[in-house]
């Protein structure tokens, strides 16, 4: 019990540290240059490294004496061929790396430094890039930076508070981020500003929420609102809403107190979704996750194509936050991979990989009929590979460190 | 006041009566130098002159008669010798050199820091007087010091911290008078402890004495306060750039018959601290920094503190050599211009964020010796603190570093975080019993009790983790139970201690998570037994020293709460234990000679368990346990003295401190954001000049070697946050008047205004003048 308090604590303690959202891009030019594996991966210490790897299915994956030593406690997100790394230094600084020259060295682009914490983002095409930044409690306005990754600087700034009910003392924290055509969604979770409800705590996370607001002028749409399933995405998600090939939004509810959500909602985990060049959410369409799982919840869904979610799931949701430890206690672990067919609302569990430890990001790069993730626990960390069509996983490269905090991959700028 | 004043003038200019006959003289050491200065007693008549200049001396309306002269002056044996009034012709008389006239601080003269350096610890002594009037501080002068480093982050009371044979931090225990220091608070630190105050430090490089006997882990620095049984007063007041003042009063009436003693110690520090720094302005819109730095000046990093202290009671009585109470109170206020422990510098600078102490202190000291028994020593202190601390950072305001603000720019939060308004409150009692017994001459014990315990209580007007965190006192118990034996032989050229001491450690505390909502008591007891030996050989001029010592520190107060703003609590640290071996020779040149040398070596191993590391982490900073780290290191010390007017002296410290956890990514690399290879270069010059003038000029130099922030095997070399290297220069110029009774001092420090940086890459002040005026009198 000690144990986990302490966890807690200090779960509690990073949350505030910030993060990440990345929509696996599809907006990728095609230069002739190399290709390598881009790793943010947690060293001993806690000390943040942003590496290149030639291969990661075997072998070992090291920090020491390799890669970019980080600043600060970082999120790394993929912007189209850039890879941002975000953290709080002295001031929450954006740097834009993008790999160059024979070696393939990642080379800084440009920095910039936005006045909020930022908690959600998402690439939109080659030359822009939204962050949702936020303040952490009370009601204050949040803001969508335009950011321009061409120069890496703030292209405009929109003021919207999004969702406040003072009445409740509730204020939303933005989960995500999605541009679709002419319109940018919000996911959020209502939450205490700490007056009379505490921070973080979700009094209100039985309904799935999301902002709707006018590309690229920001302005304000409407509130959407489903009761069939939770509030969207969890706290630092990379994934709350992905875009399918269609141009169909899906996006996914935890339902889980190990995900952040208390008191624990009481809607099921599932997906849902909102079809290209609509607002509202489907009303045709559900999948319970939950149900159909035989009781497990998401904490994580990955968009794999054609219709597949890879799903790191919940398979004990007894301890608030027990997701967000990638170095949980080896026999602790209690995510599970499985992957989740969106149109015929079936799940396979993945065979050969062993329970995880969570995390604030999920690692994952999807790759030629595969995806790479992490594994972890507080023995160690390993990135495993999972065959998407059999559904079976092999063990990859082993990680000195911590976890691996984000896997991508990047292309070498042609000469 | 007044009175009191009048009452030192007249105990000065004691009464004369008529005579008719002189006494005149000349005072010459062993090179036929005139000795300025030394101290002429005529026993039969109580009187007393000084040689002056050109060492020649006078007494006037003597009658007729055989007198007997006394002649001491530091450095020198005391000579006594009879003469027939009247004399024939002006006598000649020589000074003999005493040994060890010069140690690392340009000192001189075998005094009671002699006595103390020839016990068998590694001690270095710094006596304090030659620096009385100049405007360093205690931290400044212990940064002369071989083996020691000190780190000041910005300006006055900035953070500062101090390390030595490497190690730093609190394995370094500080006391003033055998008082730990940290429980004076921030108002009062080596930092900003006026020099005037201090009769001597000393530095215990190894092996502690039992004495100061709280878990320091392999050494101590001790400040000596003065504690003369005179009646004195000295009054200081210094100024110097970025609106810096320091002014000191320290006055002391002592009535001989009665032993009466009466003191107040006081001072007063401002300084606005608002030195240029080049800054990388940010454009807010575009979010990006400019390409050039701008020179800006800080706007709100003011420091002031306070203190005044009065003690009363008896000192060189039969009952006591020293039995004094006291209360002192102590405030101090400090702006935070940006997160202390951010990497580099902020874009968006605090307009308001503070912290402010309050102390009130209550201490009783009692001295003896012989008591009851001829040999029997008692020392004891106990001191009660009692103490408020307020942190705000609740500011909705964004500054700029010119120091305007868009109001109400981020209304939820403050200018660092989370809005906070903390108040600590802490009750310390700290109590040290110690007895000595002198068994023979050659033989002697000492048995110590010391007790410390803290209890800390808060609240937080809008953080509710603080507010659950100190809703009931955290409490903190440490004793410590020591004994001592000491052996002495070869007519004290071989002297040995050996020692051992037990720890207990009691903790009670309050863990809660962020949101205040959840929590849960933790409780930790332990104990532990250390033990050492310390060991010193002479041989002629050299001396050899050894120390073994298996010592503990249990964690302090702030390593396991936090400040409540920027450093979270970790209660669940563990108690650091170590190995610590010393070996240490030195040599000083044969006492007499006009050019003196003096070198010492010393080396040293430790390895130590539960490592405690700050790690820096913004305003989620915390400190931790590194499982095993390794130090090894080698300080060297040189003095070349002529005539005692040039004095040159360098000491140099390379430290090795390495991880030396084998199972870690980080094994064999050296502990991050700790310096491993620095030292300092002093030239001094003192000249006496006509009428009882003097003038002492004197440069520092000090060289810090670059070292990396983080593990250096962590990425690539070229990725790395470094800490330049960076040399600075310091000139300093005494002028003093009436054989120190008034004194006018310069400073220069970084001359070159060379751009500094502290250990997390913010940077310090460039170059900046101060200048000081002392006066001091005494009976």
């Amino acid at each position: 019990m000690k144990k986990h308090f302490l966890q807690l604590i200090f779960i509690g303690v990073s949350l505030f540290s910030f993060i990440s959202c990345d929509e696996s891009s599809n907006d990728t030019t095609t230069p002739a240059g190399e290709q390598k594996f881009v790793l943010g991966i947690e060293a001993e210490g806690g000390q943040d490294v942003l590496l290149t790897a030639d291969t990661i299915n075997q072998g070992e994956i090291s920090p020491i004496g390799n890669g970019l030593e980080q600043p600060a406690w970082m999120s790394f997100f993929k912007a189209g061929n850039m890879v941002i790394a975000a953290g709080y230094t002295s001031d929450n600084i954006f740097t834009g790396y993008s790999l160059s020259g024979e070696g393939g060295q990642l080379v800084n682009q440009g920095q910039l430094i936005t006045d909020q914490g930022v908690y959600a983002t998402t690439n939109v095409n080659d030359n822009y890039f939204v962050a949702i930044g936020s303040p952490r409690e009370g009601f204050e306005e949040r803001t969508i930076y335009l950011i321009d990754k061409n120069d890496m600087s703030i292209e405009s700034r929109a003021k919207t508070r999004i969702d406040e009910r003072r009445e409740e003392d509730l204020v939303a924290f933005p989960t995500g981020v999605s541009v679709v055509g002419d319109k940018l969604f919000i996911s959020y979770f209502l939450t205490g500003t700490g007056a009379t409800v505490p921070a973080f705590a979700t009094p209100k996370a039985e309904t799935a929420k999301i902002a709707v607001y006018n590309y690229p002028s920001m302005e304000f749409v409407k509130l959407i609102e489903d009761t069939r399933s939770s509030e969207i995405g969890r706290y630092t998600t990379d994934y709350s809403m992905q875009e399918d090939e269609s141009g169909t939004i899906y996006s996914f509810s935890t339902s889980s107190l190990a995900s952040g959500f208390l008191p624990t909602p009481t809607t099921p985990s599932g997906f849902l979704r909102i079809k290209n060049g609509e607002t509202d959410f489907d009303p045709d369409y559900f999948f319970n996750f939950q149900e159909k799982s035989g009781g497990y919840k998401i904490n994580t869904a990955v968009y794999l194509g054609d219709g597949k979610m890879l799903v790191r799931a919940v398979m004990s949701d007894q301890v608030h936050w027990s997701a967000y430890s990638p170095n949980i206690d080896e026999g602790l672990e209690h995510l599970s991979f499985m992957i989740a067919d969106l149109n015929d609302q079936t799940i396979t569990p993945v065979a050969n990989i062993p329970m995880t430890g969570g995390g604030w990001e999920m690692a994952a790069l999807v790759k030629e009929g595969k995806v790479y993730v992490n594994v972890s626990n507080s023995t160690g960390a390993n990135i495993y590979e999972i065959d998407i069509a059999t559904s079976s996983a092999s063990k990859g490269a082993s990680i000195v460190g911590h976890y691996t905090k984000a896997i991508f991959e990047l292309q070498a700028a042609a000469e | 006041m007044k009175t009191f004043i009048s009452l030192l003038i007249s105990l000065l200019f004691s009464s004369f009566a008529f005579s008719q006959h002189q006494l005149s003289g000349k005072v010459l050491d062993e090179n036929k130098e005139a000795v300025s200065f030394a101290t002429v007693h005529l026993k039969e008549t109580k009187k007393t002159t000084r040689t002056d200049i050109d060492g020649n001396f006078e007494f006037q309306q003597l009658n007729k008669g055989e007198y007997t002269l006394q002649i001491s002056f530091v450095g020198y044996e005391k000579l006594e010798q009879k003469v027939k009034v009247p004399l024939a012709k002006p006598f000649i008389f020589n000074l003999k050199s005493s040994t060890t006239r010069l140690e690392q601080v340009t000192v001189f003269g075998k005094s009671e820091a002699t006595l103390l350096r020839e016990e068998a610890y590694a001690v270095e002594v710094i006596e304090t007087e030659s620096f009385k009037n100049t405007t360093v501080d205690a931290s400044q002068l212990l940064g002369r010091i071989s083996g020691v480093n000190i780190r000041q982050d910005g300006g006055l009371g900035s953070n500062f911290s101090l390390s030595l044979n490497g190690l730093s931090g609190n394995r370094i225990r500080t006391f003033i008078d055998g008082v730990p220091m940290d429980y004076f608070g921030s108002s009062l630190t080596l930092n900003n402890f006026p020099v005037n105050l201090i009769e001597g430090i000393e530095v215990y490089k190894g092996a502690v004495p039992i004495h100061l006997s709280s878990d320091a882990l392999g050494g101590a620095v001790n400040i000596l306060t003065s504690k003369n049984p005179i009646s004195y007063l000295d009054a200081s007041y210094s100024y110097g750039n970025f609106n810096t003042h320091r002014a000191s009063f320290n006055t002391q009436y002592h009535h001989k018959k009665t032993g009466f003693t009466a003191s107040i110690k006081s001072f007063y520090n401002h300084s606005d601290n608002d030195y240029k720094m080049d800054v990388h302005l940010l454009d807010f819109e575009s979010g990006k920094l400019a390409d050039e730095p701008t020179e800006i000046r800080r706007f709100h990093d003011a420091y002031t503190s306070k203190m005044i202290w009065g003690e009363v009671g008896f000192m060189g009585k039969k009952f006591a050599d020293e039995l004094m109470i006291g209360v002192m109170y102590s405030d101090n206020y400090k702006e935070i211009q940006q997160n202390p422990f951010a990497t580099g510098v902020t874009s968006f600078p605090n307009g308001e964020a503070y912290i402010q102490e309050d102390k009130l202190i209550y201490n009783f000291t009692y001295h003896k010796k012989n008591l009851f028994w001829e040999g029997l020593n008692a020392n004891s202190y106990v001191v009660y603190v009692d103490s408020e601390r307020n942190g705000v950072d609740v500011s909705p305001h964004r500054y700029d570093w010119w120091g305007g603000y868009e109001e109400n720019a981020h209304v939820t939060t403050g200018e660092m975080g989370r809005k906070s308004d903390v108040t600590f409150y802490e009750k310390n009692l700290l109590g040290n019993f110690n007895a000595e017994y002198e068994l023979s001459n050659h033989h002697s014990i000492a048995v110590n009790y010391s007790l410390n315990n803290l209890s800390i209580k808060g609240e937080d007007k809008y953080q509710p983790q603080n507010n659950t965190q100190f809703s009931e006192p955290n409490d903190v118990t440490k004793q410590v139970i020591g004994a001592s034996y000491t052996y002495s032989a070869f007519d004290d050229k071989w002297s040995n201690i050996v020692f051992g001491k037990k720890y207990y450690y009691n903790l009670f505390a309050i863990q809660s998570n962020y949101q205040g909502t959840e929590s849960e008591e933790f409780k930790y007891i332990n104990d532990a037994n250390g033990y050492g030996l310390a060991s010193t050989f002479k041989l002629n001029k050299i001396q050899f020293k050894a120390s073994y010592e298996k010592a503990y520190r249990f964690p302090e107060s702030y390593e396991l709460f936090g400040d409540g703003l920027n450093v979270i609590p970790n209660q669940e640290l563990l108690p650091e234990e170590s190995d610590n071996l010393n070996l240490g020779v030195r040599f000083s040149s044969a006492p007499g000679k006009s050019n003196r040398v003096f070198l010492e070596v010393n080396g040293f191993i430790r390895g130590t368990k539960n490592y405690i590391r700050f790690e820096p982490r913004m305003n989620r900073s915390y400190y931790l346990n590194d499982k095993s780290v390794k130090a090894n290191g080698v300080d060297l010390t040189l003095n070349y003295n002529i005539k005692n007017t040039f004095n040159i002296g360098f000491a140099g410290t390379y430290q090795d401190l390495r991880n030396n956890d084998s199972e870690s990514a980080f094994y064999k690399d050296r502990v991050p954001n700790e310096p491993y290879l620095f030292g300092n270069l002093t030239l001094s010059f003192n000249k006496q000049l006509r009428r009882r003038q003097s003038i002492a000029v004197t440069t520092i130099s000090r060289y810090v070697h670059d070292f990396y922030f983080k593990w250096p095997s962590l990425g690539t070399a070229s990725s790395k946050a470094e800490i330049p290297s960076q040399l600075t220069h310091n000139l300093d110029i005494t002028y003093t008047l009436r054989e120190g009774r008034y004194n006018l001092s310069l400073l220069c420090t970084n001359i070159l205004d060379a751009k500094v940086y502290d250990n997390l890459n913010q940077q310090k002040p460039g170059r900046a003048y101060s200048i000081k005026a002392r006066y001091f009198i005494q009976n």
